[in-house]
């Protein structure tokens, strides 16, 4: 298969202390029926452990769920480690309980799009896929 | 590629990564990686690890590279789950019960989706596992789908196969019915904290009994509780045990061998059958031939597949 046609895969973790994991499952479960190939690695990972995974499963996109308000220290020491271990090329995504004013810093910083509650799944499926089209004819 | 063939001949990591998802992805690029590599692969112990569905494949796995692993001897997880025939896309779930391992320096884990392929494995595991062995990791856990009992496959892709059961998952008797017995060089009966493993044991050793096994000795079975930790030791040394005792007959080379004919053979199987794809797409004439009855299928063989072709 050409560069082009390989399956997108996908990372899906939840990082931190958030039990909170229908949201990740649906959106793993919608990721695969898109056709990627979602790794999830479930709850209570450390940002570490969210890169290191990144890094051996050679994904093209972090996707973050955070519902307990910690967002912006756990995106910030994600993208943080993302760049020192050289993997700031790839699309670090995510949602949950995160206010507009906050998506909008994370954007600022280099994050990628975020999706709140009630956001469709289709909309993140679109975006993923553009995200990585032009990731990939760069 | 070749920068990141560098890094992983250098112990970089997430080189060893990409080079994985090249070969993942065929053609000329896993061509080159494999031709760039070979001459370093043969190096690492291939444990390929079967058995059905919620054995706890993937809790012995992770158990067994932990107590396996060091600094010198690393140890990489090749864990594959399926394909939605329908979406191509996939859950690669196994990661989730790796946790100690895959946090470890000395390990490395990859979630492969089978892609399509039946048998158990993934198309280009032992491309990965190429991959890896010439990385320097001394063992290699290829692990199986793990759905249903013809996953077999697995033992032609790895020098030591393991078959896990466990109490009350397949149908005792049966899931050992369906080629396990032939395959396994080890047989791990995990969760053996619950009620029948004994008998799970009995029955193994029962069916080794009956079955027409080779010369040498019958396979162990070891008995795990891969969740706490009990029997995981015992079970690293019958591996090393059965490991050491092939690599002193000649069985340990003749199966490689064994296993590189496959390998050679699907490969290629594969060339030759895209050429005469092509043949056949151009010779028209054949195909009228064929349908007016002028020409009888065996002849038709003959001549797509002919020698004298260019």
């Amino acid at each position: 298969m050409t560069d082009n046609d390989s399956p997108i895969r996908v990372l899906v973790a939840k990082p931190g202390l958030d039990g909170h994991d229908r949201g990740a499952k649906v959106v793993a479960t919608a990721l695969r029926d898109a056709g990627m190939e979602v790794i999830y690695t479930g709850l209570h990972q450390t940002p570490d452990m969210v890169v290191r995974a990144a890094i051996d499963e050679d994904v093209e996109v972090i996707g973050l769920s955070v519902h307990s308000g910690a967002h912006m220290t756990l995106f910030r020491k994600v993208s943080s480690l993302m760049k020192e271990q050289g993997i700031d090329d790839v699309l670090l995504t995510g949602g949950g309980i995160i206010p507009k004013d906050d998506m909008d810093a994370l954007r600022s910083e280099g994050v990628g799009q975020l999706f709140g509650p009630g956001t469709s799944l289709q909309d993140l499926i679109d975006y993923i896929r553009e995200e990585v089209k032009a990731r990939r004819s760069a | 590629m070749e920068p990141w063939i560098e890094g992983l001949l250098a112990g970089n990591r997430r080189a060893t990564a990409k080079v994985i998802s090249a070969v993942e992805r065929g053609g000329e690029g896993a061509r080159s990686v494999s031709d760039a590599l070979w001459s370093k692969t043969g190096r690492g112990l291939r444990i390929g690890v079967t058995g059905p569905p919620g054995v706890g494949k993937s809790t012995l796995v992770d158990a067994l590279a932990r107590a396996m692993a060091s600094e010198d001897k690393p140890a990489a997880i090749l864990a594959v789950d399926p394909s939605s025939a329908f979406t191509r896309g996939a859950l690669l779930g196994d990661r989730i019960r790796m946790a100690d391992s895959a946090a470890r320096d000395d390990i490395y884990v990859r979630s492969m989706a089978n892609r399509g392929r039946l048998g158990g494995l993934a198309p280009s595991t032992s491309e990965a596992a190429d991959v890896l062995d010439a990385a320097g990791y001394a063992t290699i856990f290829l692990e199986t789908v793990g759905v249903g009992q013809a996953e077999i496959e697995v033992a032609f892709e790895s020098d030591l196969t393991m078959v896990v059961l466990a109490p009350g998952a397949g149908d005792g008797i049966q899931a050992i019915k369906a080629g396990l017995m032939e395959v396994a060089d080890v047989f791990v009966v995990n969760k053996c904290e619950l009620e029948g493993a004994e008998r799970v044991v009995s029955d193994i050793q029962g069916a080794l009994e009956l079955s027409s096994r080779v010369a040498h000795a019958p396979p162990p079975v070891s008995m795990t509780n891969a969740t706490a930790g009990v029997g995981i030791e015992e079970l690293v040394a019958t591996i090393d045990r059965v490991a050491g005792e092939a690599r002193q007959t000649d069985r340990f080379e003749k199966r490689r061998r064994h296993v590189l004919a496959k390998r050679l053979l699907a490969a290629a199987t594969k060339v030759a059958g895209s050429r005469i794809e092509e043949r056949i797409a151009g010779r028209s004439d054949v195909l009228d031939a064929l349908a007016e009855r002028k020409l009888t299928l065996g002849e038709a063989v003959e001549q797509v597949t002919g020698v004298d072709d260019d």
